[in-house]
């Protein structure tokens, strides 16, 4: 992704040591919700939606 | 291989059984052969070729269903760490993801033809909630596929086999020596791509401290969630500030981030 970024010359790129579990871990801070999972169940995949319902 | 026969015959069943569950479960010793071989067996009347095909299948099964409770339980930990023994970890995550959500369980059905995508996979479906009649109902008709196409090819190639274990035989160990130097050389090849890789990104990874002081003194720069859908899904929070935008979309929206200041990228 970093590299990705910088073929579109957008510089400079600095992945998160550790994601966002670490920055959980560490108790920082976070953002309520921006979407509810019924927003984002349908990005992850009617498939997916589907297979919940069973 | 006409070792390999022989020992398929005096272990049996069981030796299908046991190395499928073990290797299903993770363990690096491919089944491959061992289906092929028993298809053989079976072409030359040794073995049964139904038995051939569903005592793996089951051991297969087993293994997965292991697989699905713990991805049920656990989520992106046993993600993350399946993807860890991958040539391409940091990328087995992502692609495992965008499968799923592609085709959904039915990415059971073909998973085990798919280097990386066959161990993550029953994971993945217990992480996402597929009930378990449908995961078993999927997983187990994928291994089927998987145990028939090569048993069935070991069956339907006996004769051939034999023949090619009689050349390999003349040629004595120098064929298997050639055909490991082979292996390591592109285990090597894909390990050094990306240690450089790795290297390359390394020095300007940022701390999680030093971009909390970053935020808290106000300083210009643009955080990007990277995250899958279906890993937001697990925890829909994200960090201030940050835009979502994922690796799918970025060709299209990478207009929408700012040029002036530090860009800071995370995943899970």
């Amino acid at each position: 992704m970093a590299l990705q970024l910088r073929k579109h010359g957008i510089r400079p790129v600095r992945p998160l040591l550790g994601g966002f579990y670490e920055w959980k871990r560490l108790g920082f801070p976070l953002t309520e919700p921006m979407e509810s999972a019924e927003d984002i169940a349908p990005k992850a995949g009617s498939s997916w939606a589907e297979a919940r319902e069973g | 291989m006409t070792e390999m026969l022989e020992f398929v015959v005096h272990y049996g069943y069981a030796l299908l059984f046991v190395w499928v569950l073990l290797e299903q479960a993770g363990l690096p010793i491919p089944a491959t052969p061992l289906l092929l071989a028993a298809g053989a067996l079976a072409g030359q009347g040794r073995m049964h070729l139904a038995l051939a095909m569903l005592v793996p299948a089951l051991a297969s099964l087993c293994s997965d269903t292991f697989w699905y409770f713990f991805g049920k339980r656990r989520g992106a930990m046993v993600l993350n760490l399946l993807c860890r023994i991958a040539l391409e970890p940091d990328s087995c995550v992502r692609k495992t993801e965008t499968t799923f959500t592609r085709f959904g369980p039915r990415t059971l059905l073909i998973c085990k033809f798919v280097p990386g995508l066959n161990t993550a996979a029953p994971t993945l479906s217990g992480m996402v909630g597929v009930d378990f009649p449908r995961f078993v109902l999927f997983d187990f008709l994928g291994a089927l596929l998987w145990t028939g196409a090569y048993a069935g090819l070991g069956f339907l190639f006996s004769k051939q086999l034999d023949v090619i274990a009689a050349g390999a035989s003349r040629f004595g160990g120098s064929l298997i020596l050639l055909f490991i130097a082979a292996v390591i050389a592109y285990v090597f090849y894909r390990w050094n791509e990306r240690r450089r890789f790795i290297e390359q990104v390394k020095g300007d990874r940022i701390t999680p401290d030093e971009l909390k002081h970053k935020l808290e003194s106000g300083e210009s720069l643009t955080i990007i969630d990277l995250r899958h859908p279906l890993d937001r899904l697990t925890d829909p929070r994200t960090l201030p500030h940050a835009l979502q935008i994922s690796p799918e979309e970025l060709e299209a929206r990478h207009g929408e981030i700012a040029r002036d200041g530090e860009i800071v990228l995370f995943c899970t």
